[in-house]
């Protein structure tokens, strides 16, 4: 027997925290990072980069400055190289060389996994990793943390670059500091990014077509939320909560900006650095769930884990938003005083109750529509002998089980959190809640009477197509009718649309009352009854074509 | 004893096509289970099924007495996966494409240069410890493959087409290879669609023909079950009139069904023979009696190739 060596401390506290192996001594980081930095091409990369970086640094500097740095162009009519003229314009290089960073972070970071997943796929590796203990959480986080190596190599090797605006004085150690630790973060969104589609598309080109797509959506969303909110409170640093400034800080761009100087405590910034890092985190911890949810091994049942973060951001975001929306700077920046009379459409309120509706709408009848298909993805159907009844009933305990079946009381459950969130987030404004009960109750059963109305059309197409793919479709294609082509006919009507009768019947007229808060409210209770007829009749005929669906099965069985 | 793989009514479906169907098999330890049946015929989805990589739609499977479906988890340490097609990473060294899949399994850390070396030695791939995975050939890559299968000495071998697009002399290697790792007691499971590379050495065999195991068992009593005759092929001195005699003899015997003087061999006769072995024994005994000047009296190889075709053409029909 060899002689037992003493376990190092690691190892004692691997034992300890199993969970810890993902991190810290995962094989696929050690295989990645072997393949990847073999041999001189590493070298020649690094080499080539820190080159680009150190030209862009001179040339930003001579460009943001307004100074040529070639001697032979001195004199003449060309002023000499004027350092103090040079010093006063330093911002400007300081924003040169970060917004060039964080374009490169940008455009890198999801490309790092976008090819990962699909690309063991492709070359028929990926069963072998599979079939091995290494759960989907071992591989995906492996695959993030060789991305994150990578970039953080990329990162490092940029300091000498931004040094630089440290030594000529253009930013303080602590500002570049915050946005390298920002910049880090935001990498790891845009990696989780690409990993999802790595799991989510069959070919690797279009994965990384897709990954682009949504990190252009990705970055614009954030972009217009963060500038939005950081508009309002650049002048007003002082209050240690306002959410604004997370939100911005999520686009790389924005993270850059310097936060302005003298204002709010480093304890202040401290915190708000902390806040960010929990709502990015969130979004990444979702982004790997759904990437598990897509990876389709079988024994990973993340379904029921995804609902609960989904429920948590939502909660999240619509706190924060409607905190924003409570106090006074932003409720400035959006036009509205105290004084003046108060219409919806200026208001944030709008956005908060359609917006989330809005932007889950495609999503929505897909998790709707039963899952009795033959294509269902793995985990969709918790028994295949379900039976057809079972699929139809409500359980309410069934919110976070898998089956696509069990989807209603979830919606419900995301409705309601929304609407918690609404709440809790207005609360922090005296009077602002009773002005928005009236609301939150209207837009309450609106939002519960459109859901019954999506998961009834789910049911019908459902009820007509069998393959689970092309019911969604169906779905889909439902929802839209309903909701899309009463407005084709009031485009063509002759009135306008505040008259026309037709416009009460659509579902999403509310849209159109913005202008005062109780026409907005009455809208959405009528919108909302007329959502539920629709659902009405859509779930009859559904039952309709089952039953006689049922009724023709029987007799060759 | 605990069966090692148990499969009940193993099924699956993708959409209306039946890729698999009732697909019931005991196996034990020490099993080598040559798993036939033309292209497309489900054996790759079977396989995969009892890997833990597809859910089946319906029946039950279990390794170890684990249950694949409900714990694929605590299923896989006992098994070691070899796919039909496989790709390899670039710039990886055998050692470390041995090393990764090795801190899979999470042995001790000191252990895992001690475990490459016996898997590289029991795959011969020791000379190419240091090279690029890439550079190997075909006939290496799947030995690699294999010795990646073993690096946690698993109790289950399921190997898919494992010989497939293998030259002669790389065929054979890999044949012994698996001969050697069932002495070893493993449960193994080799799939092809070409019979006489599993023939040598596998104890049972099954067909398979369009998701459905025609037949399955040990390879004695699946060629007794299908060809209720022995070909006897019996041997006479160089001499045309003692061939002649033999025949005459042979035609009158009552347990004898048909005898053809063959074709392929000369001075030879087969025989299809219906009695037992005591009566075998009668028969060469008469013979020598009667002084017929006998060379040879053998029974002739079992011919799996013709059970293979005679089920797998019965099912077509």
């Amino acid at each position: 027997m060899t002689t037992k060596v003493a376990p190092s401390p690691i190892d004692a506290l691997l034992r300890r925290f199993p969970g810890l192996k993902q991190f810290v001594a995962n094989p696929i980081v050690i295989r990645d990072l072997r393949a990847q930095m073999r041999g001189s091409r590493s070298y020649w990369f690094m080499g080539g980069y820190l080159l680009l970086m150190g030209i862009l640094a001179v040339s930003g500097y001579a460009v943001s400055t307004g100074q040529s740095l070639n001697p032979l162009t001195y004199g003449g009519d060309r002023p000499a190289f004027n350092i103090v003229d040079a010093q006063g314009k330093l911002e400007g290089f300081y924003y040169f060389i970060f917004i060039t960073l964080s374009a490169l972070i940008t455009l890198i970071a999801p490309a790092l996994t976008a090819a990962s997943i699909v690309g063991e796929r492709q070359r028929q590796s990926f069963d072998l990793l599979v079939t091995t203990p290494l759960t989907s959480g071992h591989i995906l986080i492996g695959k993030l943390m060789s991305s994150i190596a990578f970039l953080s190599l990329l990162l490092i090797l940029s300091l000498p670059a931004s040094a630089l605006c440290i030594l000529l004085g253009g930013a303080t150690l602590a500002d570049v500091f915050r946005v390298y630790f920002l910049l880090a973060v935001d990498s790891v969104i845009l990696s989780a990014i690409g990993l999802f589609f790595s799991c989510a598309v069959p070919a690797p080109l279009l994965a990384t077509i897709w990954t682009y797509a949504a990190v252009a959506g990705y970055f614009a969303a954030t972009y217009v939320a963060g500038a939005m909110s950081l508009s309002g409170s650049t002048n007003n640093f002082s209050m240690p909560l306002a959410p604004g400034l997370e939100i911005a800080w999520l686009n790389p761009v924005l993270a850059v900006m310097p936060v302005m100087n003298g204002e709010g405590s480093s304890l202040a910034l401290l915190t708000r650095m902390v806040l960010f890092l929990g709502i990015a985190s969130l979004i990444i911890r979702l982004l790997l769930t759904a990437s598990t949810y897509r990876l389709g091994l079988f024994g990973a049942a993340s379904g029921p884990s995804l609902r609960k973060q989904i429920l948590l951001l939502t909660f999240v975001t619509v706190a924060g938003t409607m905190y924003s929306a409570a106090s006074h700077v932003t409720m400035d920046m959006m036009g509205y005083s105290e004084t003046q009379s108060f219409t919806v459409s200026s208001t944030p309120i709008l956005w908060v109750m359609i917006f989330p509706l809005a932007v889950a709408m495609p999503f929505l009848p897909g998790l709707f529509v039963p899952a009795t298909g033959a294509d269902a993805p793995p985990g969709a159907v918790a028994n295949a002998a379900d039976e057809p009844s079972r699929q139809r009933r409500i359980v309410w305990n069934r919110a976070f089980h898998t089956e696509h079946s069990g989807s209603m009381p979830f919606y419900l459950l995301w409705v309601s959190t929304a609407l918690l969130g609404a709440v809790i987030g207005a609360s922090f404004r005296p009077g602002f809640l009773s002005f928005l009960s009236g609301i939150l109750i209207a837009g309450g059963f609106y939002a519960i009477c459109v859901g019954f109305l999506i998961w009834t059309l789910s049911r019908l197409a459902g009820s007509m197509v069998t393959q689970l793919s092309s019911a969604r479709a169906t779905a889909f294609a439902l929802l839209i009718a309903v909701a899309g082509l009463p407005m084709l006919v009031l485009t063509m009507g002759q009135s306008s649309w505040e008259t026309n009768p037709l416009t009460s019947l659509w579902i999403l007229s509310p849209a159109l009352a913005t202008d005062h808060v109780g026409a907005f409210t009455e809208s959405l209770v009528r919108s909302g009854m007329i959502a539920a007829c629709f659902g009405v009749v859509a779930f009859v005929i559904a039952n309709g074509i089952s039953a006689n669906r049922r009724r023709s099965a029987r007799p060759q069985a | 004893m605990q069966p090692m793989i148990s499969a009940e009514n193993l099924r699956k479906t993708y959409g209306t096509l039946v890729a698999v169907e009732g697909w019931t098999l005991d196996l034990y330890p020490g099993d080598i289970f040559g798993f036939i049946g033309p292209n497309g015929a489900g054996k790759t989805t079977t396989i995969k099924m009892l890997a833990t990589l597809i859910q089946p739609t319906s029946g039950s499977a279990t390794v170890n007495g684990i249950d694949v479906v409900r714990f694929p988890r605590e299923v896989r340490p006992y098994i070691g996966y070899m796919p039909d097609a496989f790709g390899v990473y670039d710039d990886i060294k055998v050692w470390e494409y041995l090393d990764f899949f090795c801190a899979a399994y999470d042995p001790p850390k000191e252990s895992r240069p001690e475990i490459i070396e016996r898997v590289l030695t029991v795959t011969d791939l020791m000379e190419k410890r240091d090279a690029y995975v890439q550079t190997l050939s075909r006939g290496m890559q799947q030995r690699l493959c294999l010795a990646k299968c073993l690096v946690h000495d698993p109790k289950v071998l399921l190997l898919d087409e494992p010989a497939s697009g293998l030259d002669p002399r790389a065929r054979i290697d890999i044949k012994k290879l698996i001969a050697r790792l069932g002495a070893l007691g493993k449960t193994i499971i080799v799939s092809s669609h070409i019979l006489p590379e599993l023939a040598d050495f596998c104890n049972k065999i099954g067909i398979q023909e369009r998701g459905k195991l025609l037949v399955s068992g040990d390879v004695e009593t699946i060629v007794r079950q299908l060809q209720p005759t022995r070909q006897l092929m019996i041997s006479v001195r160089n001499d045309d009139s003692a061939v002649t005699r033999l025949l005459e003899t042979l035609r009158d015997h009552p347990l004898i069904e048909k005898v053809t003087r063959d074709t392929d061999t000369p001075y030879t006769v087969r025989v299809a023979f219906t009695g037992n072995v005591e009566q075998q024994a009668i028969l060469l005994r008469s013979l020598i009696a009667e002084e017929h000047p006998l060379t040879s009296f053998a029974e002739s190889a079992m011919d799996l190739e013709d059970v293979f075709l005679r089920v797998t053409t019965g099912k077509v029909h």
